[in-house]
């Protein structure tokens, strides 16, 4: 069985060239050699004036020998000492050569290494920036991005109020699909939601009106609180939640796959095919989402009232009959509308804004999802400080 | 070979010599990339074995097979690179977790193989910011990062500009000097067939079997069937 044999480097002086003999077996399943023993002799007094390469021992050799070449290279160039390749194999020459040869680039990439931007322009010359820069820099990224968002939201609204003047109808969009999907997909959900959410406030409130001895109030409180707020704000999670990034994930696949040049090319705007009909489905979809999940969260209240609490069925639904006025009803169809439209431009901001790689499917969901959850709790905290302004 | 139960291929039946640089060509749905992944150890086929040096590939068990994979590089279609790792990782990963290298010994080698393409200058770009060509020569890099003995290509130069396949072509003969490696390629694009292939295989979509074998030009000039002359003459035949 042959065994092969070690690496080895000896170093020696050959009047003003320092001469390196290199023999043995080098693989890089073995790891690399140093090349400390060849810079010390680089380092000696007097130095040498350059370095001869000799591998006529070397057996059998693959990339580390060229890595440990490509070091003795780099320390030689740092001093100026002139290196003698002659003794080595022809290939490991001109793997050498290749391994220290520029960039061997086409005309664009050329182009591209020299159009950096010139926060990396900066960062390549001078290294890691002060806070400072760091602070200016997000500063002027926010602002261009506040820019996107507003051209954004602009082409949107232009598109919407085209499809609803009926001027972009010859396109034939899957409106019909995303209002299903919207809507008709949604109630599941939203059911088992608003069921719960009465159910659970009639549960809680009971605890605390039992002290004060008025449990009859249960019905009252809890048709305020889903009217108003609960099931407006249930609505909004859950189709930030399930079409967000059904939204998110169905444009981002669009802009992978490139149809959204082609959509250009055949002269469409997609803002038209792709944004309009999603946002325009969502703001119709909320309101009715929000009625729905409003009758099944008073339907909650009234099973807790009346087999948790005891209050007669007669009874409850009289003192919910009392306080369902217009004014909640209509609070609680303006939030489901602008949850719907929050998460529709949020969903398709981030769906066409992805890019082209694997993972951008899942950074525009991940994205969508989670800025659409905090425009609508924060577009619900404004409109109810809006409401108590109006005194609606 | 068969896809889903349908015979693509049969009856194959050829040797590559060592060194040598040997391509599989074909009509569209002859199974040319196909045969590459039989070849490769990346599917198993229908029927028969691949034998390296007289060890089997598919007889043996899954250990020897990832053995020999070892021995192998592939240059997927497309260049397939992972779009979450920069181009010095793509090339370092197979460094790091099959050899004894330290993470900076491995990054420093994958930085060599990147140069040694081309590429300096390059290390930190992810796929998505550089070109098609670019993405192609880190994953030849990638493909040659533990020294194999046998590479597989399958189709480099699709997409690819006449001055970028021109290139790539030099970067594979350059491949095979300088390593000795035995490349099988798989490719439909004339002149690079003609330009680095020392043997070729012809393999037909309507028998179902190779038809041909020899050097392209002999191929080309002298080749019995016509459907072969006519292939590597681009109809003119």
């Amino acid at each position: 069985m042959n065994v092969a044999a070690p690496t080895a480097v000896s170093v020696s002086r050959d009047g003003d060239a320092a001469v390196v003999r290199l023999s043995g077996t080098w693989s890089l399943r073995d790891g690399l050699r140093p090349v400390a023993e060849v810079t010390h002799a680089l380092e000696a007094s007097p130095p040498p004036r350059s370095l001869r390469l000799d591998a006529a021992a070397v057996e059998r050799w693959d990339t580390s020998l060229v890595v440990f070449l490509a070091r003795i290279h780099d320390s030689c160039s740092e001093r100026e000492v002139g290196l003698d390749t002659s003794g080595l194999p022809k290939e490991a020459r001109q793997m050498l050569e290749l391994a220290r040869q520029e960039a061997v680039l086409g005309g664009g990439a050329q182009r591209a290494l020299a159009d950096r931007s010139p926060r990396e322009r900066r960062r390549a010359a001078r290294g890691p920036e002060p806070w400072t820069e760091s602070v200016g820099w997000w500063t002027i990224h926010s602002f261009r991005s506040l820019g996107g968002k507003l051209d954004f939201f602009g082409s949107t609204v232009l598109s919407c109020v085209r499809m609803l003047l009926g001027r972009t109808r010859r396109l034939r969009t899957r409106f019909p699909h995303h209002l299903q999907q919207a809507g008709l997909e949604t109630l599941p959900v939203v059911a088992l939601m608003g069921f719960a959410i009465g159910a659970v406030l009639a549960l809680i409130t009971t605890g605390q009106l039992e002290k004060l001895g008025a449990t009859p109030l249960v019905a009252r409180i809890v048709s305020i609180a889903v009217l108003r707020e609960m099931g407006a704000l249930m609505v909004g999670i859950a189709i930030a939640g399930r079409l967000g990034a059904a939204i998110a994930a169905e444009i981002a696949s669009m802009v992978a796959y490139r149809e959204l040049d082609v959509l250009r090319v055949m002269g469409v705007d997609p803002f038209d095919y792709m944004i309009a009909p999603r946002v325009v489905a969502l703001a119709i979809a909320g309101p009715l989402l929000v009625v729905y999940a409003n009758t099944l969260g008073l339907l909650g209240g009234l099973f807790v009232g009346v087999t948790a609490v005891g209050l007669p069925a007669q009874e409850y639904i009289e003192r919910t009959r009392a306080v369902l006025t217009y004014k909640h009803m209509l609070a609680g169809l303006i939030k489901g509308l602008a949850f719907g439209v929050v998460t529709g431009l949020v969903a398709g901001y981030y769906g066409l804004k992805s890019g082209r790689t694997a993972g951008a499917v899942g950074w525009a969901v991940r994205k969508a999802v989670v800025a659409a959850v905090v425009g609508v709790v924060l577009s619900d905290a404004a409109i109810t400080l809006i409401f108590k302004w109006v005194k609606l | 070979m068969s896809v889903g139960g349908e015979v693509v291929q049969r009856d194959l039946d050829f040797e590559v010599a060592a060194g040598q640089i040997f391509a599989v060509i074909g009509d569209g749905g002859s199974g040319r990339s196909l045969l590459l992944r039989h070849m490769a150890g990346l599917q198993r086929p229908a029927a028969g074995d691949v034998l390296y040096d007289g060890e089997s590939l598919w007889g043996g068990s899954e250990p020897d097979r990832e053995r020999l994979r070892h021995r192998f590089g592939i240059l997927f279609q497309g260049a397939v690179l992972i779009s979450e790792m920069t181009l010095l990782e793509n090339v370092a990963v197979k460094l790091r977790l099959n050899t004894a290298l330290t993470d900076r010994e491995a990054d420093e080698v994958a930085a060599l193989k990147l140069a040694i393409m081309g590429l300096r200058g390059y290390e930190q770009r992810y796929p998505s910011q550089v070109s098609e060509g670019i993405r192609i020569r880190a994953a030849l890099a990638r493909a040659t990062s533990l020294d194999p003995d046998i590479l597989f290509f399958d189709d480099p130069s699709a997409l690819l500009d006449p001055l970028s396949s021109r290139r790539v072509d030099d970067i594979i003969l350059g491949l095979r000097d300088t390593t000795g490696a035995t490349i099988v390629l798989v490719s439909h694009d004339l002149p690079s067939i003609f330009a680095l292939a020392d043997d070729a295989l012809f393999l037909d979509a309507e028998k179902k079997t190779m038809i041909a074998r020899g050097r392209p030009e002999e191929l080309r000039d002298h080749c019995p069937d016509a459907k072969v002359r006519a292939f590597l003459t681009r109809g003119r035949a």
